[in-house]
């Protein structure tokens, strides 16, 4: 097991050179004037006449050939400096250290309750066939399914925000804020919800709390369908292999049949996709943080995205595409500890 | 089961709107925007009129009954009632589904398949960084930046649906619309500048729609091929002579299909999602389009009738996904 995880390891940094090439080739295709951003960390040094930024490309090369002008950007890259987002006026990695702590505590919220949920229901409508449970689970996960992320998000917004003002948009409420940039309170995390346990101060808790209930439940309800769909039929196939047949005939009482032969093999597809969905989340958070006005990273990408700020777009592309690369190795490494068969190798 | 299913949508929709005010519920029953243009006491009458302060259950036998009479409401974002906006619309969102479709299932499955069986070749290794660079850019980043470069830079593909002078021929009265669908009615009409112009106009919306969901595809046809491959019956196979592509082809892609076929069938049901955006940002007149602007205006009429549409399209694809599976695994016909 230890030197599949060391191998995988090793493969990594290959994978994350690739992920820059191929981004870094793409951006080739723009003048070099439009790249300009990606190198300074400063607006000011954006707003010169024609003559100065011509100096600018000429002196930091960007007319060089490619795999020069690579060298030296994958040298700043890895120094941390990503250019000036103009869209969210400070430097892309300020802008990204900032915003991260938000989309993550998003995404951890609403990822426990699709794999969960996602997994364990996919598992109980897989043994209860054609039943009741079967039956629900199964419309309610349809119902997910068929209302857009966004449709979702707007009409939850007009009806408990709109209609009842149970939960407001934003990411904290005026009280919660001040108490939060005051000097007493101590961000460890940037985690509202943690840093406020950390700091005992659960005023902070339940308004982060209360603000976060809407865009989890968009951004969880729409995702899980695909894996409980998935994790009940891999589980029906499971449960109709020889093995599961033998283990029966063995007298293993139901529940270890189903919890241990079954649902180890069940899983393995399954992780493929819950691994990929995991890292697609950054995407339903683009989507999910514009419409409930939660200043974090996906609000960063639209903005971004809207007013054709390349910096901020490849450094967000960049920031995803190590996020996959990573998710994927955990999910080698989870394959490889479902199926011994795959370490072998 | 499928009838459940679109009630359950329509009844879950109908929920989170009682919390709503009556008066910002109307927009749905009328079919005409002046019937809106009235003060708040005509507003008022109305609402009771269509007894919009009834018990929910009522309201609701109501509405439903309107919505099969293909009465949705007047639609203020796109100034059409939205049972005529989504019939107008729709071919242009059929068009670039059935499109991108095609390249994610045929190139998802061929690429995992091949992957597979190439295990840690230099092709391996070549489509595995396709499928992470395609899931690592978000679809609108993908968009914009294909936007950028093809249109801003290079002037190959133009954003829209069709250019000026295609849009004229189309609309004349020589050119018949049988089905909306721009390529397929210029086949028919034997019209091939419209057909090339159609065309030059979907390449962009089709690969940023696609890429994407090929990517998923890709990875999970991957692993699913290597568990097959894994099998017994794989080795029995083998061990009776078979050839090679017999094995893979016929023994083991079957069975691989089978995770493969739930969610590629989830996938291309929920391209409508992917089409919200690639629409949007493509400046193509489409139902996604409609509905991203519907959204944005809080046309609540809008944004029902697409979300109520988008329920039953996906039932209906769901039920060709059960199908499918059935036919796949003749086990699950027995049951």
């Amino acid at each position: 097991m230890l030197t599949y995880v060391a191998r995988r390891l090793l493969l990594l940094p290959v994978v994350l050179l690739g992920v820059t090439v191929l981004i870094f080739l793409l951006m080739q295709l723009m003048s070099p004037y439009a790249r300009l951003a990606l190198y300074v960390s400063d607006a000011d040094q954006l707003k010169q006449g024609r003559e100065g930024l011509r100096e600018m490309v000429e002196l930091l090369g960007l007319d060089d050939p490619v795999w020069t002008q690579y060298s030296r950007w994958i040298g700043r890259v890895l120094h941390g400096d990503l250019g000036w987002a103009e869209s969210a006026r400070q430097p892309v990695a300020a802008a990204i250290r900032r915003y991260l702590p938000a989309s993550a505590e998003l995404a951890l919220f609403a990822v426990v309750p699709v794999i969960v949920f996602g997994i364990w229901l996919g598992k109980i409508a897989a043994v209860h066939q054609g039943r009741f449970v079967d039956h629900v689970t199964r419309v309610a996960a349809l119902l997910g399914w068929s209302i857009p992320g966004f449709a979702f998000a707007i009409l939850m917004l007009m009806t408990f925000y709109g209609g009842v003002s149970w939960f407001p948009p934003g990411r904290l409420g005026w009280a919660a804020t001040r108490i939060v940039t005051s000097d007493a309170f101590i961000n460890y995390t940037g985690l509202h919800t943690i840093d406020g346990l950390l700091n005992g101060n659960l005023t902070v808790v339940a308004d982060a709390l209360r603000h976060l209930v809407l865009p989890v439940i968009s951004l969880a309800y729409v995702s899980w369908a695909l894996l409980m769909r998935l994790m009940r039929s891999s589980m029906l196939e499971a449960l109709r292999q020889d093995y599961v047949v033998t283990a029966r005939s063995k007298g293993l009482p139901e529940r270890e049949v189903v919890d241990k032969h079954a649902q180890r093999n069940a899983l393995l597809p399954v992780t493929t996709v819950a691994g990929l969905m995991v890292a697609g989340l950054l995407n339903g958070v683009v989507v999910i943080e514009s419409v409930f006005n939660f200043r974090g990273l996906g609000m960063f990408a639209a903005e971004a995205a809207v007013s054709l700020d390349t910096a901020a777009i490849v450094g967000f592309t960049l920031l995803n595409g190590i996020l996959l690369v990573v998710t994927n190795l955990v999910v080698d490494v989870l394959y490889a500890r479902l199926d011994p068969r795959v370490r072998l190798r | 089961m499928l009838p459940v299913v679109i009630a359950g949508v329509s009844v879950l929709i109908f929920a989170l709107l009682q919390f709503m005010s009556p008066l910002s519920r109307l927009a749905m029953f009328v079919n005409d925007p002046n019937q809106l243009k009235q003060g708040p006491e005509q507003l008022e009458a109305m609402a009771e009129e269509l007894g919009l302060n009834d018990p929910p259950w009522v309201q609701y036998g109501r509405w439903i009954g309107d919505v099969f009479r293909g009465n949705l409401g007047w639609s203020e974002s796109a100034r059409q009632p939205v049972s005529e906006a989504i019939r107008t619309l729709l071919p242009a969102s059929v068009e670039l589904t059935l499109y991108a479709a095609a390249p994610i299932i045929l190139l998802g499955l061929g690429l995992g398949k091949l992957s597979a069986v190439k295990r840690d070749t230099t092709l391996d290794h070549g489509v595995r960084v396709f499928a992470i660079v395609g899931w690592s850019f978000p679809t609108f980043v993908f968009a914009i930046l294909a936007l950028m470069i093809f249109y801003g830079m290079l002037n190959w593909f133009p954003p829209g649906r069709l250019t000026i002078d295609s849009m004229r021929i189309v609309s004349s009265d020589a050119f018949r619309s049988y089905t909306g669908m721009h390529t397929i009615d210029a086949i028919l009409n034997g019209n091939g500048t419209v057909l090339l112009d159609a065309l030059r106009h979907l390449v962009l919306p089709v690969v940023s729609l696609a890429y994407l969901s090929c990517a998923m595809l890709m990875r999970l046809m991957r692993s699913s091929m290597l568990e097959t491959l894994n099998q017994d019956y794989i080795v029995t196979a083998r061990s009776k002579g078979l050839s090679e592509r017999v094995v893979v082809n016929k023994h083991a892609r079957r069975n691989a299909l089978l995770p493969v076929t739930t969610v590629a069938g989830l996938m291309v049901a929920g391209l409508i999602n992917g089409v919200v955006v690639t629409e949007t940002v493509f400046n193509y007149r489409g139902l996604g389009r409609f509905a991203a602007s519907a959204a944005m205006q809080l046309d609540i009429p809008g944004v029902l009738g697409f979300v109520l549409f988008n329920g039953v399209l996906l039932v209906v694809t769901n039920l060709i996904v059960d199908i499918m599976y059935a036919f796949f695994d003749p086990r699950v016909r027995l049951e």
